[in-house]
């Protein structure tokens, strides 16, 4: 076990990707389960509250102590078990992204939701269910987590499998390792009818499991983690196409979401049609940010999507000749659409994808000020009512902006890069119209980058005193000493 | 003009490389290939002297059967014709250079464009091997080419600096990153690729000049160590400091 104090080291651990900073002067690094247990125990006997800091990469401030004492999963970083038969892995919680896709590489394995940030840890993404550009066909992954460790803030443990443990109702009944026994009687939270990641799963008849994942470290620490993953696809097709028109251009986004919904359900082996597991979005703004370092864009494009379709080598023709014919019916520019089909060129579109954020966050560090981005996501019958409001605000607002993400889940990140203070408060108030009109529209104020210490408000604007009460309920069977992610989703 | 372009079959960089159970070769199974992206630029400036001048690009590639899919990209990417002189064995740049140049005798280019270098074997051999076997001149790892009537204008990067060499046509150009943008292969011209033909031709064949005796991966030791401020470790700090890294 490793314990630090000097405020040099600790400094590392007191912000994230949210750049919010926090308080701390204890550093516990655990190096195995067994000392994870020990220090939590600890912990509990001294009434010591705490929070749990896994790779830093959250953005919105989860692992950002308020004076807790801080504990690092860092050293919690095994791959268990790769099992390609039964197709599983089992990770301790500090694995990253990028760790676990190498090894399991290996297999012809993946795991299919794919969160954009490849350094994040995979304890991380579970208490945050996360989700990613495959998500559109995959969903978050919350669908990929089997079981669970989850050690208690008193010390005690559950271990919790899919499928084993549902609640009668809204009577949950837990037993600890210890054989303690928790009765949770939970009230309903209605989720948005999109893609989310804010605040505590309760539904009737619920798996006990699914209050775990998503609750931002508030209720337990996560010690070990089996996930399902799915066979590497014979062939993957990518295509990035440009529109010469913003209206064509949704219009195009709509049909073929409409249509993939139910062509994702049909066995690669015999589909012929169109699927779309990725539809991802770039605004004509996007697109100027990055056209020095990609002169190929075509002049004209007022914005691209780009898709990715599995599928198998017997239908690649009829395949593409439908993706050209819908193309072309939408958008002037199809003779320039793009393609990868190996997987060289496939990462050529994943970079083009990221060098987006990153040319954002240049621009943002050299203005020398904080990025403002939503993380919204509204019903996709309401899509183009928010995505004109969207660009209606951002046109009165007057400051450098961009907006792109994964249009597929009618999820969007608008980020806008103020140069000076007085354009940072007129974002801030930006951001907040947008918040407020995604709950309007029955959205989400996040769609994966979790609640955190900065969402608290929006998310209480979403879903009521009655939905905050009904999380605090749980929280103080939970953890009735109220040790663990103080200040996460709620106060 | 009459453009040749030679491509090279590769692994994907993307792709772990295991050494095969005969230690002289990779293990394939599960590895991607791809056209080598050295070769890229080639292709791309061909394409764009025929967008010029007119004419007709070929694309070349000495390997199996399953190098058609790298000809496929050639193609797709807009290459008029493609050749594949089909070979199972393992083989050596000279055996390249030498199939290259007998298809060259034959198709009589005005400008044969290549990657400097093929990035599994690294040898940069087969540009010079070619000029040699058609006593043709050769610029090799050209960042910049201007071609005009005859008369070939070719840049190179040197240290801190440029070397501008003159030549004429026919002649053969080695490309280096930089010397274009390759374009993307778009949806049209990958359905007009799957209907346009690959010549096959068998090899001449020829003794390889080089032979490959033996492979192995480099190994990843970790080499870093994590130690923290208590006196022992500062200890070994010191004492590691001074017996392995020998600097004080």
């Amino acid at each position: 076990m490793i314990v630090k104090t000097d405020i040099d080291t600790i400094e590392a651990y007191l912000t994230d990707a949210s750049n919010l900073k926090g308080k701390s002067n204890k550093l516990i690094i655990p190096e195995n389960k067994d000392e994870l247990k020990t220090v939590i125990k600890e912990l509990f006997n001294q009434n010591q509250n705490f929070v749990i800091s896994a790779a830093g990469t959250g953005l919105t401030g989860g692992r950002v102590p308020k004076d807790d004492t801080i504990i690092s999963i860092e050293k919690l970083n095994n791959i268990l078990e790769i099992n390609p038969e039964k197709k599983f892995v089992r990770v301790e919680p500090g694995v990253t992204l990028n760790q676990l896709e190498e090894a399991i590489s290996l297999y012809n394995l993946f795991l299919p939701p794919n969160p954009t940030e490849k350094n994040s840890s995979l304890g991380g993404n579970v208490v945050n269910n996360s989700s990613g550009s495959r998500s559109f066909k995959y969903g978050s992954i919350r669908n990929y987590v089997e079981a669970l460790e989850i050690i208690l803030s008193n010390g005690e443990t559950f271990n919790l499998n899919r499928g084993n443990n549902f609640a009668d109702g809204n009577k949950l009944s837990l037993i600890t390792d210890e054989k303690s026994q928790y009765n949770i009687e939970f009230d309903e939270i209605t989720p948005p009818n999109t893609k989310h990641s804010g605040g505590y799963y309760l539904k009737y008849n619920m798996d006990a499991i699914d209050l775990f994942i998503g609750s931002e470290g508030t209720l337990g620490v996560i010690s070990e983690i089996k996930l399902s993953v799915a066979i590497i696809p014979e062939k993957v097709l990518g295509l990035l196409v440009f529109f010469d028109d913003e209206y064509n251009l949704l219009e195009f986004t709509e049909k073929i979401r409409e249509k993939s919904l139910i062509t994702n359900k049909v066995n690669i082996d015999t589909n012929s049609d169109i699927a779309a597991r990725l539809i991802e979005f770039f605004d004509e703004k996007s697109l100027d940010l990055i056209r020095n370092k990609y002169p190929q864009i075509p002049a004209e494009s007022k914005g691209a999507i780009w898709i990715e379709q599995e599928y198998s080598e017997n239908f690649e023709n009829e395949i593409l000749e439908k993706w050209f014919e819908i193309i072309s019916k939408y958008s002037l520019l199809a003779d320039s659409t793009w393609v990868a089909t190996n997987e060289k060129e496939h990462n050529n579109f994943r970079e083009f994808r990221h060098q987006i954020p990153l040319t954002v966050n240049e621009i943002i560090s050299r203005n020398g000020m904080r990025k403002i981005g939503t993380d919204t996501a509204v019903p996709s019958y309401n899509f183009r009512e928010y995505y004109f409001y969207v660009k209606e605000k951002l046109t009165e607002l007057q400051i450098d902006y961009v907006v792109f993400g994964h249009i597929g889940d009618s999820h969007l990140h608008a980020n806008i890069f103020p140069k000076n203070e007085a354009e940072t408060k007129k974002a801030l108030d930006f951001y907040e119209m947008i918040m407020l009109k995604a709950i309007n529209l029955g959205g989400t104020v996040s769609a994966e980058h979790g609640i955190g210490k900065i969402k608290k408000n929006y998310l209480k604007m979403m879903i009521g005193d009655k939905g905050i009460t009904s999380m605090k309920k749980i929280k103080n069977i939970l953890d009735p000493k109220n040790l663990l992610g103080k200040g996460n989703l709620f106060d | 003009m009459n453009i040749l372009v030679c491509i090279s079959r590769v692994p994907d960089t993307t792709t772990r490389i295991l050494v095969g159970g005969d230690g002289v070769s990779i293990d394939t199974q599960g590895v991607k290939f791809i056209v080598n992206p050295y070769d890229e630029y080639a292709i791309e400036e061909g394409l764009r002297l025929r967008e010029k001048n007119g004419g007709t690009v070929t694309a070349i590639c000495v390997g199996p059967d399953a190098a058609k899919e790298q000809l496929r990209t050639a193609l797709a990417m807009g290459v008029d014709k493609a050749v594949l002189v089909k070979t199972d064995k393992y083989f050596d740049s000279y055996f390249a250079a030498k199939n290259i140049a007998e298809v060259s005798k034959e198709m009589k280019p005005d400008i044969i464009l290549l990657g400097r270098q093929s990035i599994d074997f690294d040898s940069f051999q087969v540009p010079s091997y070619l000029a040699e076997l058609l006593e043709l001149p050769s610029v090799s790892v050209v960042s910049k080419l201007t071609i005009e009537g005859n008369k070939v204008i070719a840049e190179r990067d040197v240290e801190g600096g440029k070397e501008i060499l003159e030549t004429e046509l026919p002649c053969i150009i080695s490309a280096q990153k930089g010397l274009n943008e390759p374009r993307y292969p778009k949806l049209p011209d990958i359905m007009k690729a799957k209907s346009k033909p690959i010549e096959e031709k068998q090899p001449v064949e020829v003794e390889p000049k080089v032979s490959v005796i033996g492979m192995e991966i480099p190994s990843r030791k970790r080499i870093g160590k994590i130690l923290a401020d208590t006196d022992a470790d500062i200890e070994e700090i010191v004492k590691s400091l001074h017996e392995e890294a020998k600097i004080i």
